[in-house]
Formats: structure tokens, C-alpha cells, sequence
């Protein structure tokens, strides 16, 4: 659905005159973002957070403070990235509330939050996983290259990337090329 | 002496840093610093040894994040939202009525997290203990008591097997291990699987840690004897639970086990189907090809629009339910028993769609005269070839509704518009997708 963002990106709130928009008009054009960009947001969301209800739940609340930004008369030149950044920031508040109460001081990257209806994977299953190389890569990654990895398979560009983490580019560009090289390492070629 | 033009490229100096070659196979690079990287690579095989590992890492990574999010669509389906967007307009409202609402947020935030944090280690906990045994002693009875029902009244009964209860109520506490759960999960997803239960969202089977529970949600009575019938031909030990859920429930359950309907904001209206007129024409030119036979061209016409879209439609629903299989089951190792039955209700899925998606070229091919574009398999693992069906054939169903019935719900505007101006190009363009998904099938193998 990538027309969606073409044409519910600038054109709708670049014509949009805060002061004149009703918020019926606000409404509308939120709901339009939200049917054509959720899917996107959702999955970066799910990549952070890993349980869908969770990211199901962070999405609508990123499009719902973009409803609210604009109601307040704020414009937002890029709804796209406006979106990625609130819910991946919303994504992080969320997993460090959780780990405070869940984890109890357990540094690792995967969440041990419980998942819904979907199959729990046994150890079993997970050392099976392991087992293939580029799960055992990407357990050796660091948080922050694999916020990168992420990010990076999200379609983001390395401008933007660095704008959502709040680093520099140089910083992004040495964390992907650190888990390539990790990746590389582990390929069974 | 005469020197090699080349020498030149292979000084060290020249070749680039990892974080280089990396921003060039990004497009991150300007113009003229990506020249220069792509003619060293030109010449330098270790440096395009390198390029190629880049590009091998990048794709086990993106297939990683593919098998990641396989199957997992958000489980409210989206609902809420207009709710959420309601409260928004009372608490601006109230904000702008004079009250100190912004004042008031952030220890409103504070409380709200800590009451959502709660909420969590509730929910957690009441999760863990719904898991833990997945049916109890208690409960055995009432599990046994459903498929003992009817199979007395059966006219014809092909065993006297059935009417036996299934559980010893002396079941040992030792627990199941993995390999059991899967291979009996793999059992009675066979069993329902041979009712088309799959097809209808009607039945799923989900495995816990330490069973599994078999949900149904029967669209009617008859439905429901359909299925018991067929759960008893497996034997059922106390960790795998029958569950009927409540109504309210079952819709939920229902929905979220039905393929998703993909609806876009702006939808273009269409006067008629675009493929009406060529279908008409076709069909006027060629009375042979009249359904039935003694139609005249506008009801042989509907009859043959309608035919199409059920067919993309049905292509759909087996794609959708062998996608799942490959969710439940494709990462897993399979107990020797369960590969075969998950073979076979796989290649059950797989030839439907087949079917289904080549009738539906042949007709495009022959009213549309357009050739058939030649098939290209290409191999995959395969939770990634069956989401790649997946996503073709409904990409097809969307075409499909679009021309031959003028239904433009699930097509971007822009597009709808492109496909209804030029019907010849929407056909080549449906048939290529025939092609797709026929590579596609024709290239898997399920583990």
C-alpha cells in the first residue's frame, strides 16, 4: 500500500491551513494516515517490542498523539518519519517500564514478556533456531546495532535512522557495518 | 616499460572500508564516491567477494525478519482507534474549557503507566496460570462428554473405535514432551483438515508448553458434528484441550483466523466492471464458450466474471490456510510421524491453488488474448515462498474484483484507476502474477 504514502503524506497536510482546519477534516485526514502507514509502523513497531498486541497497541497511540499534535494546530512535514520516531520511542518506554517489573535486572535483548494465542517456542525449538547461523549472529548483536538492523530493513536511510536513535550518521553507518561483519562471520559459505 | 592499466586499482590505499562498501551497497554514497567504489569493484575480485558476503548477510538477515513477522497481524485487527480518536476530542475539549489538563499530565502519565504496568504483571500472571495444566482432572469428563454425543446415532459407523471414550481418567502427571505435542498437533490439524475446517477459519490448533488446545468455532450445528466427528478419529490425551468458545469470543477468534480484508481510504468508484465489454465481446464472437450454454452474452458474461472471482477468492483462502501451516509448523522439527501428514495437507493447499489460479489465467489468457508468460520457479524456505503466494494471490483477488467486477475496495486509487483505463495491460499484468504464484508452488517443498 506504498501509494498511500504519496499521497497521504505532504499534500494532505501541506494544504491543510491550521487555523481554517475543522477538527472533523484533522479527523479524516488522520484516519487516511492511519489506514495507509499502520502496517508500516506496526512492523517496526513489532521488531522493537516483539509481542503484536503490543505493538498493535503502540501504533494507535503514535497515530493518536499525531491526531492530537494537529489538533493543536501543529504542522508535520513528514508524518511518515513523525511516526516511526513516536513509536519507537513509545516502543522503549514501554519495554523499560516492563523489564523493571518482569525481568528483574536481566540485561538480555529478548523480552520475556508472555505472548498471546500465537505458539510458545520451547527451548527446544529456540536452541534449534540458534542452531541456524544467522540466529546466532543476530543474538550477538548489540542492541544498538540491532536497532540499526531494524530500522535499516524498515526502509529508513541513514539520515533518518540517526534522527530516530539520536546519533550521529557516522555512528549508525559503524553499527551496520558491525553486524554485517558479525552476520558475515557466521554465514555458512 | 609498458604498464598495465589496471595496477593502478589494485593499490590497498584503493580498496573500500567495510562501513564504505556498505554505504554504496545502500545508495548512501554521492554520485561521483559511488562511482569510484563501483569501478574498483569492477576490477577488484576480492573487493566483489566482499560486496557478495555483504549482500548474502543482508538477505539471511531481511529472510530472519520475514520468518519473524509471519503470521503476526496485529490481534485486535485494528479496532479501537476511532474510540481512542473520541476520547482525544473530550479530554481537548475539557483542556480547552479552562481546566489545567497539561498541568495534570505528566502525573497522570506517571499513574497511568504504573496502572498499565500492573495491568501487565496481571495479565501475565493470569496468562501463566491459564497455561499451566492445559486441561485438568477436573475438566477431563467434560472434554470427553462432546465427541461421545452423536457417533451412537451414526447410520453407518466405519469403526466401532469411535464411540470408545478417549482418556483413562488415571492419566500419568508426567508431562508431554515437545515432539508429542507437535506430532498430535500435526494429527488433528490432519483430522480437521480432511473437513476444510482450515478453509473457513472454523478450527486451530495451537500448541502450549506443555499442550495444546484445539479451538473451534463451527459456522453451523452441522458444522460442529462435521468436526467432532473428525476430532474423534484421533485419540485425545489429557493435554490436548477441545475448546468451544462463548460467542462473543468465537467471532473474535473467528476473524482473527479468517485471511484480513485489505480496505484502502480511497477508493475509486467504477461504472462497470472493465472487463465487461471485452468479456461481451469475447463471448459474442465465441458462443462456444457460453456457461450455460444457451445464455445469451450479457448472463454468459456475468456467469464467467463471476466464475473468475471465485476463483481468485478461493486461491486466496487456500493461500491463507497453508500460510498458517507454515506459521504453526515451519520452524519446527518434525516428529517422523507429523511430516507426512504436514506434507500432504500442504500439497492438499497447494494443488487447490494451483487449480484455482490456473483456470483463472486460462480464462484471462483466452478472452483477453493474451499470451501466458512462461512459468519461472524459484526456491525458497519455505515460510517465505508460501507468504510470497500468500501475498500474490491476494494481490490477484484485488485485480480480479477490480475488472471483472468492478470492486475497487482493496486497490490504491492511483492504481484502480491505471488498471480500469487499460484492461489489456491489467490482464498481462494479472497473468504475470499467474506465473508468479505457479513458480512459486511449483518451486516449494515443505520441510
Amino acid at each position: 500500500m506504498n501509494a498511500g504514502l504519496a499521497t497521504a503524506g505532504q499534500a494532505d497536510l501541506g494544504r491543510a491551513d491550521p487555523r481554517q482546519t475543522t477538527s472533523s477534516a484533522i479527523r479524516e485526514e488522520v484516519t487516511s494516515l492511519f489506514v495507509a502507514l499502520r502496517e508500516q509502523v506496526y512492523r517496526q513497531t513489532l521488531r522493537v517490542v516483539r509481542i503484536p498486541a503490543e505493538a498493535e497497541d503502540i501504533t494507535q497511540e503514535a497515530f493518536l498523539r499525531l491526531y492530537v499534535h494537529r489538533r493543536k494546530g501543529a504542522r508535520i512535514e513528514n508524518p511518515r518519519a513523525w511516526l516511526i520516531q513516536i513509536a519507537y520511542n513509545l516502543a522503549i518506554d514501554r519495554i523499560r517500564a516492563a523489564r523493571g517489573v518482569t525481568l528483574m535486572g536481566e540485561e538480555s535483548a529478548r523480552f520475556a514478556w508472555v505472548e498471546d494465542s500465537s505458539p510458545v517456542l520451547d527451548d527446544v525449538l529456540v536452541e534449534q533456531e540458534k542452531r541456524r547461523s544467522v540466529h546466532r549472529a543476530l543474538e550477538e548483536l548489540s542492541p544498538q546495532e540491532r536497532r540499526c538492523m531494524d530500522l535499516r530493513v524498515a526502509g529508513l536511510r541513514y539520515r533518518e535512522i540517526a534522527a530516530v536513535l539520536g546519533v550521529r550518521i557516522s555512528t549508525v553507518q559503524t553499527n551496520l557495518a558491525r553486524a554485517i561483519r558479525k552476520i558475515v562471520a557466521k554465514l555458512d559459505v | 616499460m609498458f604498464k598495465w592499466p589496471w595496477s593502478q586499482k589494485f593499490a590497498p590505499s584503493k580498496h573500500p572500508g567495510d562501513e564504505h562498501l556498505l554505504a554504496f551497497v545502500d545508495g548512501e554514497l554521492s554520485g561521483s564516491r559511488a562511482e569510484r567504489v563501483r569501478k574498483h569493484l569492477d576490477a577488484c575480485w576480492p573487493c566483489r567477494t566482499r560486496k557478495q558476503k555483504i549482500d548474502l548477510a543482508i538477505a539471511r538477515f531481511v529472510e530472519a525478519d520475514q520468518q519473524f513477522l509471519l503470521g503476526k497481524e496485529p490481534p485486535g485487527g485494528w479496532r479501537g482507534f476511532e474510540a481512542r480518536l473520541r476520547q482525544a476530542d473530550s479530554d481537548l475539549a475539557l483542556a480547552s474549557s479552562g481546566v489545567r489538563w497539561f498541568r495534570l499530565q505528566p502525573a497522570l502519565k506517571v499513574a497511568f503507566g504504573v496502572v498499565l504496568v500492573v495491568a501487565v504483571i496481571v495479565a501475565g500472571t493470569v496468562w501463566v496460570a491459564t497455561q499451566k495444566p492445559a486441561v485438568s482432572e477436573a475438566d477431563a469428563p467434560a472434554v470427553l462428554r462432546k465427541p461421545k454425543a452423536k457417533p451412537a446415532e451414526a447410520p453407518a459407523q466405519p469403526a466401532p473405535e469411535a464411540v470408545r471414550p478417549k482418556i483413562p481418567p488415571e492419566v500419568p502427571a508426567s508431562e508431554p514432551t515437545q515432539a508429542m505435542i507437535v506430532e498430535k498437533a500435526v494429527e488433528i490439524e490432519f483430522a480437521l483438515h480432511q473437513t476444510g475446517a482450515c478453509l473457513g477459519g472454523e478450527g486451530r490448533v495451537i500448541i502450549a508448553r506443555n499442550g495444546l488446545r484445539v479451538v473451534l468455532v463451527p459456522a453451523t450445528a452441522e458444522r460442529t458434528a462435521r468436526l467432532n466427528a473428525a476430532l474423534a478419529t484421533v485419540d485425545r490425551p489429557a493435554w490436548a484441550a477441545v475448546e468451544f468458545p462463548v460467542a462473543s469470543e468465537a467471532l473474535r477468534l473467528q476473524r482473527a483466523m479468517l485471511p484480513p480484508a485489505n480496505a484502502v481510504p480511497d477508493r475509486v468508484e467504477l461504472a462497470a466492471p472493465p472487463a465487461e465489454s471485452v468479456l461481451r465481446e469475447y463471448l459474442k464472437n465465441h458462443p462456444e464458450h457460453r456457461e450455460p450454454p444457451n445464455a445469451d452474452t450479457e448472463a454468459a458474461a456475468a456467469n464467467l466474471s463471476n466464475t473468475v472471482v471465485t476463483q481468485a477468492s478461493a486461491a486466496v483462502r487456500e493461500a491463507w490456510a497453508l500460510r498458517r501451516l507454515a506459521q504453526d509448523y515451519g520452524a519446527r522439527e518434525l516428529p517422523v510421524n507429523a511430516a507426512p501428514k504436514l506434507q500432504a495437507m500442504a500439497h492438499d493447499h497447494a494443488c487447490a491453488i494451483r487449480e484455482y489460479v490456473e483456470r483463472a489465467g486460462a480464462t484471462i489468457s483466452l478472452v483477453f488474448g493474451q499470451p501466458r508468460p512462461p512459468v519461472t520457479a524459484s526456491a525458497g524456505p519455505w515460510p517465505q515462498t508460501v507468504q510470497q503466494i500468500f501475498r500474490s494471490a491476494e494481490d490477484l483477488e484485488a485485480r480480479v474484483g477490480l475488472l471483472f467486477a468492478g470492486d475497487a475496495s482493496s486497490v490504491p486509487a492511483d492504481v484502480a484507476r491505471r488498471l480500469a483505463e487499460d484492461p489489456q495491460t491489467a490482464a498481462r499484468e494479472m497473468l504475470a502474477l499467474v506465473a508468479h504464484i505457479i513458480g512459486h508452488l511449483d518451486a516449494m517443498s515443505p520441510p
